[in-house]
């Protein structure tokens, strides 16, 4: 249904042995946004990404994406870009844009490879070549080149130099369907609070703060990278 | 969705598997041409064709060890490891990403089996046609040979010549399959800890061989205390206790495999936890 929230948590609780990740999180995201999952490290900003693409399993409680829970259909309509990178070293830029041409209907292979041919990258170059910050590019050239309906960005611009960090955000502006949501998680507030509509604060594995940044400038009298410098304070 | 992650696999394999086959196949061949050579000839040249043929015999031990590392590489690397954040977001069920595993690796195995067998025939041809140095003749004995071969075992076993391999081919095929699941049931066990991962697989894999081996001697202790051996015997002739049993050992291997799919199934499907 197109008012069912696109993601949905209900006394979501992860713990790794006896340490509590996630702490009965409750909340639900519109179409058409862009969110700020932030919060400093080991807040449970990854812990939850990894939930709602199944990559882990809750210790309690729900998370569903469009009504469902997390599987292969819920894949169909997430595009999920990871904190780390997950490319297969034999491959070249062209096999990963086969690769995902193959494996999910709405990649656009024309988009992937007119923003590689942008940033310099030749389809036959290996991955094994390339640096760090290139395999980050084009993880997100290849995931911001789905047109899902929800966009969930671990950490995008958490190891790229500030440049690098004006492409990424450009390139998630310029790409996203306007139906779609997209949540970014990172603790680097000032270089995203711009594109922001909504922000979830996570703290301790609970969520202390879920309002739009227009609610969070008018009642507080601050910015978000403000108001969360004075909220996570050491 | 099966076939495309099974293309995927053969993509991402054929890479290590072809060369590898193809040094083997090379190296047999290099060796048939010395063993082709005439006596004389043979023994100014004994040095290098020791060494080649010892490294024909490591090349053939390293295919097998190659197909066994990979199948264990593939699955614990792209699915529980960093590789496994793609994997598992793909629009695909964990039974499909299991399976298309298990059928790649099968088929590479039943592959380096028989590419052994074609490579230690290619070696053998020269001593099969070197008898009288007339390949005409050399062949024609051999065909013989085989032909009469051949009569006597269909006149002994009929159609049992032809359905007996069958029955062990399939066995075989079936046997490798439960190879690879067991040993991805083992590794999705090792992945519920949070450390040590691979530690507890070996861990998990030690503690279905003994609790096999219990299994195994519960049944034959049954067996003997109903007295069910005695009566097979007695009531059915040799070839029917002969397709019996192998087909008995296939369908026990179906169930282990199905066992084996199951658990691996389960845990990838409700306690995935990728760190």
């Amino acid at each position: 249904m197109a008012n069912e929230p696109i993601l949905q948590c209900t006394g979501l609780c992860k713990s790794y042995g006896r340490k509590t990740a996630l702490d009965h999180v409750t909340f639900a995201l519109e179409r058409g946004r862009i969110v700020g999952l932030l919060g400093p490290n080991g807040s449970g900003k990854s812990t939850l990404i990894k939930l709602a693409n199944g990559l882990l399993t809750p210790t309690a409680g729900e998370i569903r994406i469009a009504g469902n829970l997390p599987g292969a259909e819920t894949h169909a309509k997430v595009s999920y870009l990871p904190e780390r990178t997950y490319l297969s070293d034999w491959m070249t830029a062209d096999d990963l844009l086969k690769f995902f041409a193959t494996f999910y209907e709405d990649f656009n292979l024309d988009k992937a490879a007119q923003m590689l041919t942008h940033l310099g990258i030749q389809p036959k170059d290996s991955l094994k070549t390339m640096s760090k910050g290139t395999k980050e590019k084009i993880q997100l050239v290849v995931v911001m080149s789905r047109e899902a309906d929800l966009y969930l960005l671990d950490e995008p611009i958490g190891g790229v130099d500030p440049a690098a960090r004006d492409y990424i955000l450009n390139t998630i502006l310029t790409n996203y369907n306007e139906n779609s949501t997209v949540v970014i998680s990172t603790h680097l507030i000032s270089d995203i609070e711009k594109v922001l509509d909504d922000v979830i604060f996570l703290n301790r594995g609970q969520i202390t703060l879920h309002k739009s940044v227009d609610d969070i400038r008018s009642e507080y009298g601050k910015s978000v990278d403000a108001l969360f410098r004075e909220v996570f304070a050491c | 969705m099966l076939s495309k992650l099974i293309g995927y696999e053969f993509k991402s394999t054929r890479r290590i598997f072809l060369p590898a086959f193809g040094v083997l196949l090379l190296l047999s061949l290099a060796n048939s041409i010395f063993i082709a050579l005439p006596e004389p000839t043979l023994d100014h040249v004994s040095a290098p064709f020791g060494v080649l043929m010892t490294v024909y015999v490591l090349a053939m031990f390293a295919v097998y060890v190659l197909a066994f590392a990979y199948m264990i590489n593939r699955f614990y690397k792209n699915l529980l490891g960093d590789e496994g954040y793609l994997m598992f977001t793909l629009p695909a069920r964990p039974s499909q990403l299991i399976w298309a595993k298990c059928i790649t690796s099968t088929i590479w195995m039943v592959v380096t089996v028989i590419l052994c067998c074609i490579s230690l025939f290619l070696l053998a041809t020269p001593a099969l046609l070197s008898a009288s140095f007339e390949p005409e003749i050399a062949f024609s004995d051999f065909w013989h040979l085989i032909q009469y071969i051949f009569s006597e075992l269909m006149r002994e076993y009929g159609a049992n010549l032809f359905v007996v391999p069958l029955e062990l081919i399939a066995i075989g095929i079936a046997g490798i399959i439960n190879f690879c699941m067991h040993i991805y049931a083992c590794l999705s066990l090792g992945s519920l800890a949070n450390k040590h991962r691979l530690g507890f697989a070996f861990l998990a894999y030690l503690g279905f061989g003994v609790a096999q081996e219990i299994l195994l001697f519960a049944g034959s202790w049954i067996v003997d205390l109903t007295g069910l051996n005695l009566d097979f015997n007695l009531t059915l002739n040799t070839a029917a206790q002969m397709h019996i049993a192998l087909l008995g050992w296939l369908l026990f291997t179906i169930v282990c495999i199905a066992v084996n799919f199951v658990i691996t199934n389960y845990i990838l499907s409700r306690h995935l936890n990728l760190q």
